[in-house]
């Protein structure tokens, strides 16, 4: 189910970031268990409930942050600001987890937490690392990570239709 | 022919980029209208004529199921067709939108060409009638 879901992240993240932010994305190395953090003042979360519970995690510098706001809404990098730029990275998590969840298992129902932006220095979530799963991506204007966080240890959960 | 368009979406940048998609789908004639969710968005129904709503589902407030549902039970409103622009992919919840009463559902991530051939396809404009839009200052040509 790890590897699906895997799968399902990053199929889903190069597709957003494709279509709608026109940034082609490279994933590095296999998965890990334990999320490595660049440089990465910018994040948001959002919690997700369903077949799994826990929390999707977006972190990215400022400076990918603002060049794929400036894309994405087809502006110039100097009309961006900050509040644009957390909109902007809140939507592309929004986006990134409900097209992961459908690429995993488009027979289940996945509820989506409203998005928000959290403090680079915010603690991190106490879950083992069996129940953490990381991608991270390189793009031209830097790197992203996308974790997610499982609340409850359901990798053994036989219930799920994974697609 | 013109069209009104009212945008559904608490994402002001998703407002954004829907409203371009809406302009480069050959629609710039018209009005567009926005509100950051399903209450907001049937106040505003109440005070200007529009020919199709285009809504996000998951809103505080008011989501977008709430708001299809709650058209389609006002008598002014219920004819208005509401298109779906959301993340949301699972078969039970499309099943849901279309049986309320959803005309259309766009998936996040879209492509211009998805809501061009999606706002076509539930205006019941044929695909090969561009020329029937009004495109507003588009066709002016000094």
């Amino acid at each position: 189910m790890k590897d699906l879901l895997i799968a399902a992240m990053k199929t889903s993240i190069s597709e957003v970031l494709e279509t709608m932010f026109f940034c082609p994305l490279e994933f590095e190395g296999p998965p890990t268990g334990q999320a490595e953090v660049p440089d990465a003042p910018l994040a948001a979360r959002l919690a997700f409930t369903g077949p799994l519970a826990g929390v999707m995690q977006l972190q990215l510098s400022r400076g990918l942050a603002l060049s794929l706001t400036a894309d994405f809404l087809g502006v110039d990098r100097e009309a961006v600001d900050d509040l644009r730029i957390a909109e902007t990275v809140k939507e592309m998590l929004n986006m990134f987890a409900g097209n992961t969840f459908s690429r995993f298992d488009a027979g289940a129902v996945f509820d989506l937490g409203f998005p928000a932006m959290v403090g680079a220095d915010a603690p991190r979530l106490a879950t083992p690392a069996e129940n953490r799963l990381a991608v991270t991506g390189q793009t031209l204007h830097g790197p992203l990570e996308c974790e997610l966080i499982v609340e409850r240890n359901a990798w053994n959960c036989t219930e799920i239709s994974a697609s | 022919m013109a069209y009104n368009f009212l945008i559904v979406d608490d994402s002001p940048p998703v407002r954004t980029v829907v409203r371009k998609a809406i302009g480069a789908a050959g629609f710039a004639g018209g009005e567009v209208s926005e509100a950051a969710d399903g209450r907001a968005a049937l106040e505003l129904l109440k005070r200007k004529w529009i020919d199709l709503v285009l809504t996000d589902f998951n809103m505080p407030v008011m989501n977008g199921l709430e708001l299809i549902a709650a058209m389609k039970g006002d008598a002014d409103l219920g004819a208005i067709p509401v298109v779906v622009i959301t993340t949301e992919g699972s078969e039970e919840r499309v099943r849901e939108l279309l049986r309320l009463g959803a005309a259309g559902i766009i998936r996040k991530p879209f492509t211009i060409e998805q809501v061009r051939s999606t706002l076509f396809h539930v205006l019941g404009v044929p695909e090969n009638d561009e020329g029937s839009l009004d495109r507003g200052d588009e066709d002016l040509d000094f």
